[in-house]
């Protein structure tokens, strides 16, 4: 017939909702669904501790126990095999593939080739680290020189800028 | 490596127990205080029987005073042996034999509520059965405002993963291979499988 029935059967509206959720439910469980998060709790995931005697140090999460505590392992920085927070670790963009069960010796194998403390050494985390760490530890003969070359470079700023604001006029 | 911070000569075997101490500190993190001791004891020797029968249990306690105390607790309630005429032979702390895996722990208890007694089964999931117990204790006492005294451990067991029947040992993390990391299988969080039941079967009313 030339016309198409518009007037679909309930069956059938329920059947293509079925099918439209279905999609949507596969979407929700799969792995891409990630709602904006990109650093996941889980095994493999390196961190770094932010509170504790170990702050600083760098671990890996190697299996979790609950949504509050994970047990972590940091033989590239001295830091033995123990429950933590969740809240007292920073995730770092890297991740280590490592099975559940791995021996702490095998993890610092695994460590060593991917080069996992280098890497973080050099990413902005860690250069941030780093850093604090050097403020921390510096003198008072350090904090003069500092505050000296934050002179320098202010004079030298001004001096800029003054040129350029009297060509502007 | 403890370093002194008042200098007041310590002796460098204060030092490294104090250091020791530190490091075990540190180390037992939620541990809760609790430790396991294996206890040995029997009614004293009379000479009606000289050589009474031995018992040993299993006791969860924070040290080994509150340890023997339990024990002579249970030990007379199983057996005509009290501590005024028991003795204990022998008390011995059990460690952890591994305490690098994350472990789902079934512990069976029963515990005076103010009303009544009841049997409970609960599951946690830790490193070493200290730390599991401990947690029992401190739930206990906040959920059920059980004391320590009216709680009586029946049994514990390690239970995989598969037979585990509680949804903290049965959640997304509990489930996470062994195989090396993959983004699916360790997805946190995730929505629980399986459709929700309107969907599995649509009724229709016409």
């Amino acid at each position: 017939s030339a016309r198409v029935s518009l007037r679909l059967s309930s069956r059938v509206l329920w059947t293509l909702a079925v099918t439209q959720f279905q999609r949507f439910w596969a979407f929700l469980t799969s792995s891409s669904f990630t709602m904006g998060f990109d650093r996941f709790v889980e095994v493999g995931r390196v961190a770094s501790v932010n509170y504790g005697t170990d702050a600083g140090k760098l671990v890996v999460i190697v299996d979790i126990l609950d949504s509050a505590r994970a047990l972590v392992d940091g033989p590239t920085s001295g830091v033995r095999r123990q429950i933590v927070s969740i809240r007292r670790l920073n995730l770092t963009p890297f991740t280590v593939s490592i099975a559940k069960s791995v021996s702490s010796k095998d993890l610092l194998a695994t460590l060593n080739a991917e080069q996992v403390a280098q890497k973080f050494a050099a990413s902005a985390a860690g250069q941030r680290l780093a850093n604090q760490a050097k403020r921390a530890a510096m003198s008072d003969f350090d904090r003069f020189k500092l505050t000296a070359a934050r002179k320098q470079r202010s004079y030298a700023v001004r001096k800029e800028f003054l040129k350029l604001k009297k060509a502007a006029k | 490596q403890l370093a002194c911070p008042l200098d007041l000569g310590c002796h460098s075997v204060a030092l490294s127990a104090l250091s020791g101490l530190v490091e075990e500190m540190s180390s037992s993190t939620v541990n809760h205080g609790i430790h396991t001791y294996d206890i040995v004891g029997r009614h004293i020797p009379t000479e009606k029987n000289p050589k009474p029968q031995l018992y040993k249990m299993r006791i969860f306690a924070n040290d080994e005073v509150m340890a023997k105390s339990r024990f002579f607790y249970f030990l007379s309630k199983l057996r005509r042996v009290k501590r005024a005429n028991g003795q204990v032979l022998s008390i011995k702390e059990v460690e952890e034999k591994n305490t690098s895996e994350v472990k789902n722990y079934g512990i069976w208890l029963r515990y005076n509520s103010r009303s009544n007694t009841t049997n409970m089964y609960k599951e946690f999931r830790d490193v070493s059965l200290n730390g599991a117990v401990g947690q029992l204790y401190n739930q206990m006492a906040s959920l059920h405002r059980a004391r320590f005294f009216s709680i009586q451990i029946i049994k514990t067991a390690v239970v995989a993963n598969e037979e585990a029947k509680r949804p903290t040992s049965t959640s997304s993390w509990a489930r996470v291979s062994s195989s090396p990391f993959s983004t699916a299988s360790s997805a946190p969080l995730s929505p629980s499988s399986g459709l929700p039941s309107l969907l599995a079967a649509p009724a229709l009313t016409k």
